[in-house]
């Protein structure tokens, strides 16, 4: 009687879960007409996720990679858990970051979830991002405890799947005892790399702990191949994300008490949000962007989810996948414009974006050189 | 037997003046070790005044042996003090320690070289100047190439010497000639062969100055006095350069009218400006190969300068070997002929003006144009041509160190962007 009754309990539980996931899976939305959210996958509280170009979607449930298609059929593809995923530009490979001991794994799957390739680097991963199809970028931080505070060393590294990945150190810092002391997932988690649109750039940031003053994330420009780099902003310690627009020309910098885009290279406030920003996202117009669980359309807000929520827009805009309390979700029915027009000779770009990242040639040379048809 | 062998010592002993028993415990010794240093001595003001061996070399034998007790100019200093006062406030008193460098990383570098620049124990050097051509040398060849003049700083000796006092010595212009003659600074033979030391070899110094007439006048330690350029030529700021100008009028003025001293050394500065522009503009195109990386070889690609590292160096800290060829005629140009035009013409010296420094000079000039030009058409030859990005850090470098001003800077700038197109 007893298994039956259970049976039953069980049958009706799972019918009205799914019942109200037709309808209202998450409580606290309020969405613009047209919009619809539906539960795509697991995803474990915490753990990264991404989303591929051609829709596929990544996460960690119940502590393994799992693959899942717009239709909701996934596949598990490790059984270990990762601390960043990211999908390649075309989405045809997915890189997974895997800590093991004081290093990290990194391990390239296809989109069956195949291993391609795997190397380990030293350190913990904190985030992943493709150059491009062929160059995986992957932050990584160390930490080595001393008597009089901490050594605290950030790199990056440059894979191309097969050989060894070219390590760059970008910060190597000593953090005061006090300083050191700070919650462990605090202290690594402030090293987030973002690719620019063009993929010769990289923004990063990274802790600083100068004597007698507050320590405070220092966001950094750095070009890929002269390794200039500049400040570009400075934004609190904790949890905080930085990412290009998708003109490469400024980047959104979010953390607890907002967000704001700067400007590139020197870093002039351009608009600001008073909404958390931990895990901003943007549209690939840059139409939509994505705080702690508000989005904004052209500034303004449209939509709100429950807060504290991450996002990853879809490649082609039409959706944002949403990561809340264990579940993945897709919100659709957005109506994105069109991606920036990709500029009518590339190789100039690059170069002229090259010279301004070495001081060669200043802001108003690169915009005018950019403006005289160079950018449709 | 041994009051035989004790005979002489003793004999000796009673022959010594009355002056000299101030010294008595060095004295039988050094009659047999050193008999030239005591008969010096014995002849000097000092051992009039009854001063024995101990009051400058102290009395631990073993530290004079080992070379330990230099007589310093610290030594001298209590009973010298003007002479003290004046060195140390001269050129000679200070700028020279610049011809030594810390040596303690070299691998052939000799324990008692420390005391040159350290005092016995202490770690903190005295001066904190270096000269990266000391540092380039050999321990031997920094010995007597180098600190045989370059100690003057610390040791009266360089001029004076040891154990006479005699100031015939030192009067004679030929005690400076150790130093000041030579390639890079003849001050020497520009003076002996001016009318100033012609009039002197003939008439006397009454009649003909010599080098303390002018550069140590009325006895004074301070040789700089009037002196309105740095030891390498750079002229003084107005601020310095006045008062010092008026001293040496003053100077000159002992035998000839004010006015036609100032106008004579007037006449002088503008030379010095106008070799001093002929130098700018070579040393301009050394930095223009530099920022274009065509010098051969370039400053990454020869052994590091002791003190800049990978970096081309033109100032008074430049070498003449590990460099390139067109660095090595500047060298030539900059550190004997600039030298030799401008001492020339204050020690009023026509030859020495014209054809040893400014004709040089100007020969030097067409030198490095014409190595410049070889080297932009090798440059030219190479498969990697002269891209935008090289124009335009060359460009920032030529402005960085204000060799083009901002507008022709733009002006430039605007140009390469034109090209890359």
């Amino acid at each position: 009687m007893l298994p039956r009754l259970r049976l039953i309990a069980a049958l009706l539980t799972v019918t009205l879960s799914a019942l109200a996931g037709c309808s209202t899976p998450l409580r606290g939305v309020r969405m613009p007409e047209g919009f619809r959210i539906e539960r795509i996958a697991g995803s474990d509280a915490g753990t990264p996720f991404d989303v591929s170009r051609g829709g596929a979607f990544a996460s960690v449930s119940d502590g393994s990679i799992v693959i899942t298609d717009r239709r909701g059929d996934s596949f598990g593809i490790d059984r270990s858990p990762a601390t960043a995923l990211c999908f390649s530009p075309a989405g045809e490979r997915l890189a997974a970051a895997l800590p093991s001991g004081n290093a990290t794994a990194l391990r390239l799957f296809d989109a069956k979830g195949k291993v391609l390739g795997e190397t380990k680097i030293p350190g913990r991963v904190t985030s992943l991002a493709w150059r491009s199809g062929e160059e995986l970028l992957a932050g990584a931080v160390s930490i080595r405890k001393f008597t009089f505070g901490s050594e605290l060393k950030s790199r990056l590294y440059q894979w191309n799947g097969a050989d060894a990945p070219v390590a760059t150190t970008l910060t190597d810092v000593t953090l005061r005892p006090q300083v050191a002391k700070m919650p462990e997932e605090t202290l690594y988690n402030q090293l987030i790399i973002a690719v620019s649109p063009y993929g010769d750039e990289i923004a990063y940031s990274s802790l600083k702990d100068p004597p007698l003053f507050v320590p405070y994330l220092k966001v950094s420009v750095r070009h890929l191949e002269t390794g200039a780099e500049i400040e570009v902003a400075k934004t609190s310690l904790g949890a905080g994300k930085v990412l290009y627009t998708p003109d490469g020309e400024s980047l959104v910098v979010g953390d607890l008490n907002g967000a704001r885009r700067v400007s590139i290279p020197d870093g002039k406030e351009i608009e600001t949000w008073h909404f958390p920003g931990r895990s901003p996202a943007i549209s690939p117009s840059g139409e939509y962007l994505f705080l702690d669980g508000r989005l904004y359309r052209d500034g303004k807000a449209v939509a709100d989810f429950p807060a504290g929520e991450r996002g990853i827009f879809l490649q082609d805009g039409s959706g944002l996948a949403l990561s809340h309390q264990g579940k993945l979700y897709l919100v659709s029915g957005m109506k994105e414009g069109p991606a920036p027009v990709p500029p009518s000779d590339p190789d100039r770009l690059l170069k002229l974006r090259r010279l301004r990242s070495q001081g060669l040639i200043t802001e108003s040379e690169y915009r005018r050189e950019k403006d005289k048809g160079l950018i449709p | 037997m041994r009051k035989f062998k004790t005979a002489p010592a003793a004999l000796l002993a009673l022959l010594l003046p009355l002056a000299a028993s101030a010294a008595p415990p060095c004295i039988p010794c050094h009659m047999e070790k050193t008999p030239a240093a005591v008969a010096q001595w014995q002849g000097s003001a000092h051992a009039k005044a009854d001063l024995g061996c101990e009051k400058c070399h102290g009395t631990d034998h073993d530290k004079m042996v080992k070379g330990e007790a230099k007589v310093g100019m610290k030594v001298c200093a209590p009973c010298h003090q003007k002479a003290y006062r004046e060195h140390t406030a001269s050129r000679h008193g200070m700028g020279l320690h610049s011809g030594w460098g810390c040596t303690r990383n070299l691998p052939d570098r000799k324990q008692g070289e420390c005391r040159f620049c350290h005092k016995e124990g202490d770690e903190t050097p005295r001066s904190e100047v270096q000269c990266a051509r000391f540092l380039k040398q050999s321990p031997e060849m920094g010995e007597i190439g180098c600190n045989y003049c370059h100690s003057v700083e610390d040791a009266c000796d360089s001029c004076h010497s040891k154990h006479m006092t005699d100031l015939k010595i030192v009067r004679d212009p030929n005690s400076c000639a150790k130093c000041h003659m030579g390639p890079d600074h003849p001050q020497w033979e520009m003076w002996q062969t001016s009318l100033h030391g012609t009039l002197n070899a003939s008439k006397g110094r009454e009649v003909g100055p010599d080098c303390q007439s002018c550069h140590m006048s009325k006895g004074s330690h301070n040789v700089s006095l009037g002196i309105t350029m740095s030891s390498g030529g750079v002229p003084y700021p107005a601020k310095q350069a006045e008062p010092a100008r008026a001293d040496m009028v003053r100077i000159c003025s002992a035998c000839h009218a004010p006015s036609f001293a100032k106008r004579e050394l007037e006449r002088n500065d503008r030379v010095r400006s106008q070799s001093l522009g002929i130098l700018k503009e070579a040393e301009q195109i050394i930095w223009d190969l530099n920022d274009r990386g065509m010098l051969d070889p370039m400053p990454s690609e020869r052994p590091p300068h002791p003190l800049n590292g990978p970096r081309l160096v033109t100032d008074s800290q430049m070498l003449y070997e590990d460099t390139s060829h067109i660095e090595r005629i500047f060298f030539k140009m900059k550190k004997y002929d600039y030298a030799r035009t401008v001492k020339g013409a204050y020690h009023q010296n026509p030859a020495y003006t014209h054809w040893y420094g400014n004709a040089e000079l100007k020969m030097d000039l067409v030198d490095i144009k014409g190595e410049a030009s070889r080297l932009k058409e090798r440059k030219k030859a190479t498969p990697e041509a002269f891209s935008a990005e090289d124009e335009l850090k060359a460009l920032k470098s030529k402005f960085d160190r204000g060799a083009i001003g901002e507008e022709g800077y733009l002006t430039e700038k605007a140009k390469v962007l034109e090209k890359m197109k």
